[in-house]
């Protein structure tokens, strides 16, 4: 079973994004900030896929993500950048993101993507644009 | 030559044109006051210790000039230094102080040294002329001197002094002029760098908003977009669950929560995008970019919603590419504000995106089969919130945002927008865009 960790300090929407994501077959982690998934990630748990919010308290998800590219043993996980922030883009480039997802995402938009990161259909990732954030 | 104590101060004879000095225990000499405002005449200040002389130059010279006596060199020096004289001639051997030691004083004292001396010699006086000459004695008369060579020599020298005072005056009308201009010149620099400084401090002030507002729009953006993301979300999770026992009230009320999500984040896309702009923060990376592709790209997005209303849509482009260097994000939202408009106003029949190449322009052509504009009203379509169906009948929504936009994002990237239409028949917006953009973003 693909696993999924979701990284966002809105609970409303870690736990419809988890509820829809469980109904699709994937195990999914919540955490509600930067420092929280770091926290998880040192006691060993490797989701195949981070999705990652921007803006969080504690710390941010830019941060995040470069943490998680210095450490040689988890510098290898997938993240997807989730963002409303209007430089999202750059900023999920910048911080070695593989990937953004504008928000609002529409869930059928948000499963597109994470099927085309970890899943075996790599279908169209459709309007609100997974992109690799050059 | 007799004492000084001969040129007495009662002598009759000289009084009105030549003005006896006192002896040496009284005080300076000043002028009479015809003399200091007569200021046409030269004045002649005559030095010779014989009254008698005295008395013969000063009867000479007082048809032509203001003349004053002293009896000797001290007399001389303290009435020159007091007054104003114009030409001085002096007797050599005096008692006191002698006409070469005036001579030598006056040259050394900055107040006199520019006054003409003519001196009056004698026959055997030939060295001590010339050195006199040396020494800065203008001219010499040898006794016994006639009347109108004594008078042309003096009209001489005062000719001399009068103009040389005339190009001093000037001179130094001139350096006060400099001085005025420089004193201006730097008062302006002053106010220059005063300015400066304030311009300084408005740019700091001005890049500080704008920090404070791109914190402020993406704290913003942030806020409303989550939770209405979750909201879309909370929607399809409802939707999903409530699939085995699907009443229809509840999926009309599923479908409905969509609808308002997804109008509420256009809206708010649409109004963040106006404050970027408005920022200045319009462009970011320009590129190649080939307009067919970013034409068919759009459509086929638009296509679902079109499909969904009945229109058919379509895209005509060239054989080859059509090579912009612009910011392809910026053209984008151009392009698909333009044909979401266009699907939107548009009851029956088609939208139709056109590209061509124009020398250096490219051109972008999007016309639907709508209502029409009419003419009076196609001159406020580009304006913010305005919308040409009153708010009481409103059939489409939005709030009025996207041309203006559009507007200026094409402004932004050096192109130009156009738009006709015929009421009852359809609308043309028509997009220009040079194909090297000389404006790059900030």
């Amino acid at each position: 079973m693909k696993s999924i960790m979701l990284v966002d300090d809105e609970s409303d929407l870690r736990s419809a994004v988890r509820t829809l994501l469980e109904m699709e077959g994937f195990a999914v982690h919540e955490a509600e900030n930067g420092r929280v998934a770091l926290e998880f990630l040192n006691q060993g748990l490797r989701p195949d896929l981070l999705l990652v919010d921007l803006m969080m308290p504690e710390m941010d998800g830019a941060s995040l993500c470069r943490a998680i590219r210095r450490d040689p043993l988890i510098c290898g996980l997938r993240l997807l950048v989730v963002s409303g922030r209007h430089d999202a883009a750059q900023q999920a480039a910048s911080c070695g993101a593989d990937g953004f997802l504008g928000k609002p995402v529409t869930y059928e938009n948000l499963l597109a993507a994470v099927r085309g990161y970890i899943g075996g259909n790599s279908g169209s990732l459709g309007r609100s644009g997974a992109g690799t954030g050059e | 030559m007799r004492a000084a104590a001969d040129a007495g101060q009662g002598d009759d004879a000289l009084t009105g044109t030549l003005l006896e000095l006192r002896t040496a225990t009284e005080a300076p000499i000043t002028l009479p006051a015809h003399l200091a405002t007569q200021e046409a005449r030269a004045t002649v200040l005559v030095v010779e210790d014989n009254a008698e002389l005295a008395r013969f130059i000063a009867e000479v010279l007082s048809p032509d000039f203001a003349v004053a006596h002293a009896s000797d060199g001290e007399h001389a020096l303290a009435a020159l230094v007091g007054g104003s004289f114009d030409v001085v001639v002096t007797d050599l051997m005096m008692p006191r102080m002698s006409g070469d030691q005036l001579v030598t004083a006056m040259r050394m004292d900055p107040r006199l040294s520019c006054i003409p001396v003519l001196v009056l010699s004698a026959k055997a006086d030939d060295a001590l002329r010339s050195r006199l000459l040396r020494q800065g004695a203008q001219d010499y008369v040898t006794k016994p001197f006639s009347a109108e060579e004594l008078s042309a020599r003096v009209r001489n020298l005062a000719s001399v002094k009068r103009t040389r005072d005339l190009l001093q005056g000037e001179l130094a009308s001139q350096e006060r002029d400099l001085e005025q201009l420089a004193r201006e010149v730097s008062a302006s620099r002053r106010a220059m760098a005063d300015a400066n400084k304030a311009m300084a401090v408005a740019r700091d002030a001005a890049l500080a908003a704008s920090a404070v507002k791109s914190r402020v729009l993406n704290l913003v953006s942030h806020e409303v977009r989550s939770p209405l993301m979750s909201l879309g979300l909370q929607a399809a999770v409802l939707r999903r669950l409530g699939v085995a026992d699907a009443r229809p009230e509840a999926l009309r009320a599923i479908d409905s929560l969509d609808r308002g999500v997804s109008r509420l984040g256009e809206l708010f896309s649409m109004l963040l995008e106006r404050a970027r702009i408005e920022g200045g923060n319009a462009l970011s990376e320009f590129r190649e970019l080939d307009l067919c592709v970013l034409a068919q790209e759009v459509v086929e997005e638009a296509a679902p919603k079109a499909g969904g209303r009945g229109l058919a849509i379509h895209c005509h482009c060239p054989a080859g590419p059509v090579m912009l260097h612009t910011d392809p994000e910026a053209l984008r939202l151009v392009l698909a504000n333009l044909v979401d408009n266009a699907v939107k106003y548009t009851k029956a029949g088609e939208v139709t995106v056109a590209v061509c190449a124009e020398r250096d322009y490219g051109v972008l052509q999007v016309t639907d089969s709508g209502v029409g504009i009419a003419a009076a009203d196609l001159e406020r379509i580009f304006e913010p919130f305005v919308q040409l169906e009153s708010i009481d009948h409103k059939h489409s929504p939005g709030v009025g945002l996207g041309l203006a936009i559009v507007r200026d994002l094409v402004s932004a990237l050096g192109g130009h927008i156009d738009v006709r239409s015929l009421p009852g028949q359809g609308t043309t917006f028509e997009v220009r865009l040079p194909t090297s953009a000389a404006k790059l973003p900030a």
